[in-house]
C-alpha cells in the first residue's frame, strides 16, 4: 500500500482545555440548513455560534466546539499546504469515533476534498482494494486506531493544536450542493467494494429531513455506539452536531449492562443502534429496571427489529419513546420512519417515508404497484446517492434516470401508506448493520483453494445472523478444511467469518441446475429440527 | 452433565484463539477486555456458544464485565452454573 499516512495527535495545551463545566445551555436554535451548501461550511457555523458548548463529551473529558473547529483547521491546514493538494482529492479515515474523526471529516469537507471513512477493523486485503479503487491522496488515522507494522507507507505525525481556524473564513470552501463529499464503501452484488458516492446535498438534505422527524435538540446528548463511518452512524453524528448538540463516546460498550450504566452516567438523552444492539440491551442489560430520567428517545435502524422486541423496548423505556426507521447508504442513510404511537398499530412496519422522500414498490419494469402488492422498494429524493464511484453499469442497475433509487429490498405497502419489508431481493445479508455478500466470502475461498467449491449461506442463531460454510470437491483431491478456516480467520472481520463449516459430497441444485442454497439452507446447523451443537463442530482445527 | 475445567477451558480458548490472528495469542489469564479483543459480536457469540455447548443459560447479572474480563473468569461462572459432580462412593 502506498498511500501516505497522516498520525493525528491531541497536543497537550488543548487536551488541558478540554472544558469539564458543561455550560448551562439555553435551547438553541442551529441555523437553518435549507440554504447550507457546503456540509463542512454548516458544521463550521454551528460550531462558530456553539463556542465552548461540549460537542464531544467523555466519561472523563469534553472537546467544545471551539476545540473541534480549532483543530479541523489543523487538518484542514495541513491538507491545503501538501504539494499534492487538489480540491474533490479523496482522503480516507481509518479513526474510531473520536475527536479527532470530527476534526479530520470536517477539515477534510472544509479544504474542498473528499472524505472517505473506513472501519477501523477493516481487513487489510479490502483497505487494498477499497484504496486501489479511489486512490486517495492521504490515509488519516491514529496510533490506537492503526497497525503501521503492517505498512511501509510514508508517515507523518499531526499534532491537532491551535489551528488558524479565522483562515478559514477567508477561504472558505468551494465545493457544495451536487459535488462529491464523501465516499461510502459498502457491499457490491459480488461481494466487491462499491463506492457510495454522496454529494454534500445528499448529506445535508438527509440531516435536514431526520431533523423534522426526531425531536433533536441543541441540548441533546447521543450516547454513539455506532461506528462514524457506517452510514447510520454518520447520520446520528450529523444530526447532532448540526444541532449543536453532543455526541457522547465511551470506550467501554461492548457489555449490554455497561451501556445501560453509561446511558444513565453520562445522562443521554438518546440512542441508536442496530436491531442485534437492542435483542442484547434485552437479554442482558436489564434495561428499564432503573429509570432512564434523561433519556427522551432510542431509533432502530440498519435491519429489521423483531415486533415483540421492538414492544418490549418500547415498554420499558417509556416515557421515552421508540422510532423504528429504515434506511441504506445509497440514500445516505434514512429513509423511513414509524411514529411510535403507530408502533402497535401497525406491527413490522417500517413507517412512512420521512420529509422529502418519496417510497414506492414497483415491480420489474418499474411501474408503481398498488397497497397490498410485494415487490421493489423503491426510493427518491434529495438524499439519493449521486452513483456507484466509477461504476456506471452497478449505478444504472439501481439508479433510475428519473431518479428512483431501487432499494434490493422487497415490501408492500399498506392503504394507509405504511411500508413493510418482505426480504430481500438479492443474497445480501446484514449482520450487525453490515452489509456482507455470500460472494465474499466465496470468492475468498474459492480463489485459494481452486479446487474447493464454496457457497456461504446465511443461518439465524438467536436473535442474529451468521454464516455456514458449505464445501465441496471439484475434483478427487479432499477438502482442508484446517487451512480454509485459517484463511477465513486471518482474511474476514469476525462478523464475517462462517461459524461452522460443513463438506458435502456435492451440492443440491435447482430444477435450473444452479446451487440450491435454500435447500442449503435447511442443511444448516440448527435448520429444521433443533440438534444440540458439539463443541467439536467449531472448535476442532 | 459434568464438565472438566481443563476441557472447558480448551474449548473456551480454541474459540477465542480461533477469531482472528490478532486473538491468536491469547491465554486464558489474558484481560480481553483491556486488550480490546472482546467486542460486542465475540461477546454474542461466546454466550451463544457456551449456552448451545453446555446446555446452561445466562441470566442478565451474569453477563458483566468482572465475569467476563478473562477466559478463566467465564470459565468459573460457567461451572457455577453446572450442577456438581457427585461425590463417588469409596
Amino acid at each position: 500500500m502506498s498511500t501516505e499516512i497522516l498520525l493525528l495527535q491531541i497536543g497537550t495545551e488543548i487536551e488541558a482545555q478540554g472544558e469539564r463545566t458543561v455550560p448551562t445551555s439555553v435551547d438553541y436554535r442551529a441555523p437553518s440548513l435549507t440554504s447550507a451548501g457546503n456540509l463542512g461550511a454548516a458544521f463550521f457555523e454551528v460550531a462558530h455560534s456553539r463556542g465552548d458548548y461540549p460537542a464531544i463529551a467523555t466519561k472523563t473529558n469534553t472537546f467544545s466546539y471551539n476545540w473541534i473547529v480549532r483543530a479541523a483547521a489543523c487538518v484542514w491546514d495541513y491538507l491545503r499546504t501538501r504539494s499534492s493538494y487538489a480540491p474533490g482529492a479523496r482522503v480516507a479515515l481509518q479513526l474510531s469515533n473520536s475527536p479527532e474523526y470530527l476534526a479530520a471529516f470536517y477539515g477534510t469537507l472544509l479544504a474542498d476534498c473528499v472524505v472517505v471513512p473506513l472501519p477501523v477493523s477493516l481487513e487489510d486485503h479490502r483497505r487494498r482494494q477499497i484504496l486501489e479503487l479511489c486512490q486517495p491522496d492521504l490515509l488519516i488515522t491514529r496510533l490506537s486506531d492503526f497497525n503501521l507494522q503492517e505498512t511501509h507507507s510514508a508517515t507523518a505525525t499531526l499534532s491537532l493544536g491551535k489551528g488558524g481556524h479565522e483562515e478559514i473564513l477567508h477561504s472558505p470552501p468551494r465545493r457544495q450542493g451536487q459535488d462529491l463529499a464523501m465516499l461510502l464503501f459498502t457491499s457490491g452484488s459480488m461481494g466487491m467494494p462499491k463506492g457510495v458516492m454522496l454529494s454534500h446535498r445528499n448529506l445535508l438534505a438527509n440531516a435536514d429531513s431526520i431533523l423534522h422527524e426526531l425531536p433533536i435538540r441543541g441540548t441533546d446528548r447521543a450516547l454513539a455506539v455506532l461506528p462514524f463511518c457506517h452510514a447510520f452512524g454518520n447520520s446520528v453524528l450529523q444530526t447532532h452536531v448540526l444541532s449543536g448538540a453532543t455526541i457522547l463516546i465511551d470506550r467501554a460498550l461492548t457489555f449490554p449492562s455497561s451501556m445501560v450504566q453509561t446511558l444513565r452516567e453520562l445522562g443521554a438523552t438518546s440512542f441508536s443502534a442496530v436491531p442485534e444492539v437492542y435483542g442484547m440491551l434485552l437479554k442482558y442489560g436489564r434495561v428499564g429496571e432503573q429509570p432512564l430520567s434523561a433519556l427522551r428517545y432510542m431509533t432502530v435502524a440498519g435491519g429489521a427489529l423483531r415486533y415483540d422486541l421492538a414492544a418490549q423496548i418500547e415498554s420499558r423505556i417509556r416515557p421515552a419513546t421508540f422510532h423504528i426507521m429504515y434506511g441504506q447508504s445509497e440514500a445516505t442513510a434514512r429513509l423511513a420512519s414509524l411514529p411510535p404511537q403507530e408502533l402497535h398499530a401497525r406491527p413490522g412496519s417500517i413507517g412512512r417515508p420521512i420529509s422529502g422522500v418519496e417510497l414506492a414498490v414497483m415491480d420489474e419494469v418499474s411501474r408503481e404497484l398498488p397497497a397490498g402488492s410485494t415487490g421493489m422498494l423503491c426510493a427518491r429524493g434529495a438524499n439519493v446517492m449521486l452513483g456507484y464511484w466509477q461504476d456506471e453499469k452497478a449505478t444504472a442497475e439501481v439508479l433510475s434516470g428519473d431518479g428512483w433509487l431501487r432499494t434490493g429490498d422487497l415490501a408492500r405497502r399498506d392503504e394507509d401508506g405504511f411500508f413493510y419489508l418482505q426480504g430481500r431481493a438479492n443474497l445480501l445479508v446484514k449482520i450487525q448493520g453490515h452489509r456482507v455478500h455470500p460472494a465474499e466470502i466465496e470468492r475468498l475461498v474459492e480463489g485459494d483453494f481452486p479446487h474447493t467449491c464454496a457457497v456461504a449461506v446465511p443461518m439465524t442463531r438467536g436473535d442474529e445472523v451468521r454464516f455456514v460454510l458449505f464445501l465441496a470437491p471439484r475434483d478427487d483431491r479432499p477438502i482442508d478444511v484446517t487451512k480454509i478456516r485459517a484463511t477465513c480467520q486471518r482474511e474476514l472481520p469476525s462478523y464475517k467469518q462462517p461459524l461452522y463449516y460443513e463438506v458435502l459430497e456435492r451440492f443440491p441444485l435447482t430444477s435450473g441446475y444452479k446451487i440450491d442454497r435454500e435447500a442449503l439452507a435447511r442443511l444448516a446447523p440448527g435448520a429444521g429440527s433443533p440438534r444440540r451443537v458439539q463443541t467439536d463442530d467449531i472448535v476442532t482445527q | 452433565m459434568t464438565i472438566n475445567r481443563k476441557k472447558l477451558e480448551d474449548d473456551l480458548m480454541h474459540f477465542v484463539r480461533s477469531r482472528s490472528p490478532r486473538h491468536a495469542a491469547a491465554s486464558p489469564q489474558m484481560d480481553l477486555l483491556e486488550s480490546g479483543l472482546l467486542d460486542s459480536l465475540l461477546l454474542v457469540d461466546l454466550i451463544f456458544q457456551i449456552e448451545e455447548s453446555y446446555g446452561v443459560r445466562f441470566d442478565s447479572d451474569q453477563v458483566n464485565p468482572s465475569n467476563f474480563r478473562t477466559v478463566e473468569d467465564i470459565v468459573g461462572v460457567v461451572l457455577g452454573q453446572l450442577p456438581m459432580p457427585q461425590p463417588q462412593a469409596d
